[in-house]
């Protein structure tokens, strides 16, 4: 235990003390157990199909494009399509998830997807978002043995997928399914990811893709389970 | 511009007579004010959340000592470690051994308000530590040399122009020739210098604009990516923060990020809200090998302590600037100090010394759209009001001044004597007047009629007309 510590506690407890604050452990413990939401907006709080159509609505709104598939199999036709349209080149540079490994990649090998360390010279990086926020459509994503966070940072082009069940009302409800996933234990790395990188530092005027990627595309899967 | 609040006239005077400042202040003051309106507007519940927002810092201010230990715990148990620096001087000679730890030559930094506070790049460079700011606005200051100007836009007091001939003067050596004209191929530029400094950088520095004690998280809030990027690829990855950004769960952190982003860009959320926990786990495909935080006091248990205490609700949005009279025709270098606007008035006499930095408080019409667009609920008027009561009262404030308001309320305290030297004050206005309407000369106000006429008054005061038309009656 630092003298600092020791020092910086001590002068927090007889300034809480000047002012009569008589310290309430428990209440603490309480918060930090029960873990209670405060406020959800209405926004936050919608349920079955209207999910989907707010999120899909809202991501257009913060400069995000996206298209829905009704299953797997036809993800890497999308991302094919979507670089495709775009006059846009790979590599594609895939995430270690095992959903993703389990798709038809090779329809798209012109684009070279690949797996491994994420490279600045890869023109897409692909990953799959732990759940989608349809509140402001928020997507997030988490650190881990099959999922770097370099990958949703380096390439000029990310592509989130994202199943449609996947999609929860509030950022409180995302909290849930990260809880869930990690059984209690966070991840290194939490991205709620809102959009693509900008900047409005030069004259106030907004210019995408200030470090991170320039492009956001969300592929929502209906169908799978 | 002097880097001290105490030239804040002097400062001001300057900043209104710089063009360019002029023309990025006022690009500035309509944009802010639309799109946080807009936001708002589109969440019937804001004024509700601000409310919770502010409960939620009151009881973690009430009961600091024990969130500080839980968090520091939770951090140790993710496998971090937690530097508690009671002033600036710890705070930099801690960073400064991290970084030799693993031989840092350069290190790249995430936008900070603290690092700005304790003065690390300089310290950094005098002890042969390359510090590379990612932040856009962070970097455009770094090459001009300058502070911060504003907390979330520290380089809004520069013009496009003016951002060109800075690129121009540093990249050329670099192996970028031209002088850009374009934004976005200004944006690209820079994109790509600093690409590669993420990459090779032995460090990595940010700051956090939350900490949450349920997980031990430190949080950061960016539209740019750059802060991931400083943190992601180094081997060590260091936060510096203060002890009041304690946040409970990460349900009260979901509260407080519905009012910031709202508040300070008007966006709904930012791009990039990132949760750090420890260092990479054993098998992560990437993330750094060690996780600091690096804890600041400097002054603020004191003021958990006094009534000026509402201040350390403060989450760094920057609306209380943003819609500020003062600020938008001053600009931040004025200010003199890290923190600007009306929450930098409160701020910096609290964490220097109201001797020091007494001209803040009184930066202000007190026309109180601070107060009204603060979603941490901070009455910044009243504790501007209470800074100006402790500087007159203390005998800080110039002594003319105080004379003055002596004498004021000595008079005003005698109402004949008042009424009867108000009415030759009155008189004696309207005759220099000569029927104008206007003063272009007045007497111990030169410093009022360099630049405006003065408006005459009436030639009779209220209470001499009323006792007047009073008469038939009586």
């Amino acid at each position: 235990m630092s003298q600092q510590r020791i020092a910086i506690l001590s002068r927090i407890r007889a300034s809480l003390g000047a002012r009569g604050i008589i310290p309430e452990e428990h209440a603490v413990e309480a918060r930090l157990t029960a873990r209670a939401r405060n406020l959800i907006p209405a926004r936050g709080q919608l349920a079955g199909g209207a999910l989907v159509t707010q999120f899909m609505q809202f991501a257009v709104k913060t400069q995000a494009s996206i298209a829905t598939v009704s299953s797997a199999q036809d993800v890497p036709g999308a991302i094919g399509g979507y670089l495709t349209a775009g006059g846009l080149s790979g590599p594609v540079r895939l995430s270690g998830d095992g959903w993703l490994a389990a798709m038809p990649w090779d329809a798209i090998a012109h684009f070279n997807p690949c797996t491994g360390a994420v490279l600045e010279t890869d023109g897409a990086g692909v990953s799959v978002a732990l759940c989608g926020i349809a509140e402001t459509a928020t997507l997030m994503l988490t650190s881990g043995a099959d999922a770097a966070s370099g990958l949703n940072f380096l390439p000029p082009t990310h592509i989130i997928v994202l199943r449609a069940m996947d999609i929860v009302g509030a950022l409180e409800d995302g909290w849930g399914r990260l809880r869930q996933a990690g059984n209690g234990q966070m991840p290194r790395t939490v991205n709620l990811i809102t959009g693509p990188s900008r900047t409005a530092d030069i004259a106030q005027t907004m210019y995408m893709g200030a470090h991170g990627p320039k492009r956001l595309h969300v592929i929502v899967v209906e169908g799978d389970a | 511009m002097q880097r001290r609040p105490a030239a804040f006239n002097a400062n001001a005077n300057e900043a209104l007579l710089d063009a360019d400042l002029q023309l990025a202040l006022g690009a500035a003051e309509t944009g802010f004010g639309v799109k946080r309106r807009k936001a708002i507007s589109g969440l019937p519940e804001f004024e509700a959340l601000c409310d919770q927002a502010a409960a939620i810092k009151d009881h973690v201010l009430d009961h600091l000592d024990t969130y500080l230990e839980r968090f520091e715990a939770q951090v140790f148990a993710s496998g971090g470690m937690v530097h508690w620096c009671e002033d600036a001087e710890q705070a930099r000679q801690i960073i400064l051994t991290l970084c030799q730890s693993v031989n840092a030559r350069m290190v790249t930094k995430g936008k900070s308000m603290i690092a700005e506070e304790i003065g690390l790049n300089p310290f950094l460079e005098a002890n042969n530590i390359q510090p590379v700011e990612t932040d856009l606005g962070e970097y455009i200051i770094q090459l001009a040399d300058e502070a911060p100007s504003h907390i979330i836009g520290p380089a809004l007091h520069k013009t496009k122009d003016q951002v060109s001939d800075l690129f121009h003067a540093h990249h050329p050596a670099i192996g970028y020739p031209d002088r850009l004209t374009e934004g976005e191929a200004l944006v690209g530029e820079a994109r790509a210098i600093l690409r590669q400094k993420y990459l090779r950088a032995d460090a990595g520095i940010t700051g956090a604009n939350f900490l949450i004690a349920e997980t031990g998280s430190t949080v950061i809030v960016t539209n740019e990516g750059n802060g991931d990027m400083t943190q992601i690829f180094p081997r060590m990855h260091i936060v510096v923060a203060s002890i009041e950004k304690i946040v409970p769960t990460l349900e009260d952190a979901a509260t407080l990020l519905r009012v910031l982003a709202r508040s300070a860009t008007g966006q709904e959320m930012s791009v990039y809200t990132t949760f750090s926990t420890g260092p990479k786990r054993r098998g992560d495909a990437d993330g750094p090998e060690q996780f600091h935080v690096v804890l600041l006091d400097n002054g603020r248990t004191e003021i958990l302590g006094g009534d000026q205490r509402d201040i350390l609700r403060c989450i760094r949005c920057g609306a209380c600037m943003n819609n500020c009279p003062v600020y938008m025709a001053a600009g931040g270098h004025a200010y003199g100090a890290t923190y600007m606007g009306p929450m930098g008035s409160v701020l910096t006499p609290n964490l220097t010394s109201l001797k020091q930095a007494q001209a803040l408080p009184f930066a202000s019409s007190f026309c109180g759209k601070c107060e009204a667009v603060c979603p941490m609920r901070i009455p910044l008027p009243k504790l501007m009001r209470d800074l100006r009561n402790d500087a007159h009262a203390t005998r800080i404030t110039p002594a003319r001044e105080r004379i003055g308001l002596a004498l004021w309320s000595w008079l005003g305290q005698r109402p004949a004597l008042y009424h009867g030297i108000s009415g030759i004050g009155l008189r004696a206005l309207n005759i220099l007047a000569r029927g104008r309407g206007r003063l272009s000369w007045l007497p111990l106000a030169g410093g009022w009629t360099k630049t405006r006429d003065f408006p005459a008054p009436q030639s009779e005061s209220f209470m001499a007309q009323w006792a007047r038309q009073r008469k038939p009656d009586a």
